[in-house]
């Protein structure tokens, strides 16, 4: 039975796509939530 | 028989819809403050709280219009790249300018807040990422005649322009955009094959230089009139010409099409001749 190519995950040729996603959430939630949390607080 | 695997760049529903969310989330504690801020009237924070949280979920709504549109143009292959509204590159600055507010509100130095705004624009970059840059159709122009280069340059223009009125179309009258859409589908076909052999131009001179400007216009006077609420009657004119439009464009094409089919049968019975004649 014929099955179809399986995904192969997106890159840009220097970092594989789902570990920029992390990356990129980890900046966000650094400059975005805690200094929101730091805000709130201070 | 297998289906053809389709790879959307930009994930599944589910994964799209977490990752659009999660600007939504982030800046959560900020609506805290400002409440906060109201009870304590405390203006100058209610000012700058609002600030930043009115850049943060703009920036949130225009990524989630923009991933959503970018996902269900990856789930509809086309023959052709689409042309779409992409707005993350004024998410990636609304994101950045929020920063910069929140970070006005903190005792920091003036290279950390940079620093930190500078930080949520490369988070955005990664995760989100940027919108392509546009590109010019790839038509090699060299020994085409010159008024042939015009005339297939200006048309490309023309459609681009039919592409971009269309867009708010598609929200309050989707038949209406769908017939657009293939007229411009096939517009893209017969440029394509004019392109590839510009010697066909001549046969192909009044779609080049009068029907794509005529639709043109048509439409710019069209939603021009819809703006004022004044084009209901010549609604379904405009949906029966555009289909005959198509229509005609399609016969066009085959009509190429055709002539090239007769021209590689002239080609192929001469060379025939000549394989004989040389035995």
């Amino acid at each position: 039975m014929q099955t179809s190519p399986s995904p192969k995950p997106e890159s840009d040729g220097v970092l594989p796509q789902g570990f920029k996603t992390l990356l990129g959430a980890l900046l966000l939630t650094i400059s975005i939530g805690f200094m929101s949390l730091w805000g709130l607080f201070s | 028989m297998p289906q053809e695997y389709q790879h959307s760049p930009h994930g599944s529903s589910a994964l799209v819809g977490a990752r659009a969310y999660w600007l939504y989330l982030l800046p959560s504690p900020l609506v805290i403050k400002l409440l906060w801020s109201v009870l304590t009237t405390n203006f100058a924070k209610i000012a700058f709280t609002a600030a930043a949280l009115f850049f943060f979920y703009s920036a949130a709504h225009l990524t989630r219009t923009t991933l959503m549109r970018l996902h269900h143009a990856a789930s509809q292959p086309s023959s052709r790249p689409q042309k779409l509204r992409d707005y993350r590159l004024w998410g990636a600055i609304y994101v950045t300018v929020g920063v910069l507010i929140v970070m006005f509100m903190l005792p920091r130095a003036l290279p950390a807040k940079l620093l930190m705004a500078a930080v949520a624009f490369v988070g955005y970059w990664l995760m989100y990422g940027l919108p392509p840059r546009q590109k010019a159709p790839d038509v090699d122009y060299d020994g085409m005649p010159n008024a042939t280069r015009e005339a297939i340059k200006a048309a490309f223009a023309d459609l681009e322009q039919i592409q971009t009125l269309a867009q708010p179309l598609r929200s309050h009258d989707k038949q209406l955009a769908d017939t657009l859409e293939k007229v411009v589908e096939q517009s893209y076909t017969i440029m394509d094959l004019l392109v590839e052999n510009p010697q066909d131009v001549g046969r192909a001179r009044r779609f080049l230089n009068v029907y794509i400007n005529r639709i043109k216009e048509i439409l710019q006077q069209y939603l021009k009139l819809a703006q004022h609420g004044k084009a209901d009657n010549l609604r379904q004119r405009l949906q029966a010409t555009l289909e005959e439009v198509e229509q005609a464009f399609r016969d066009k094409k085959s009509q190429l099409l055709d002539d090239d089919q007769f021209k590689l049968d002239t080609q192929l019975a001469v060379l025939d001749e000549q394989i004989k004649h040389e035995n």
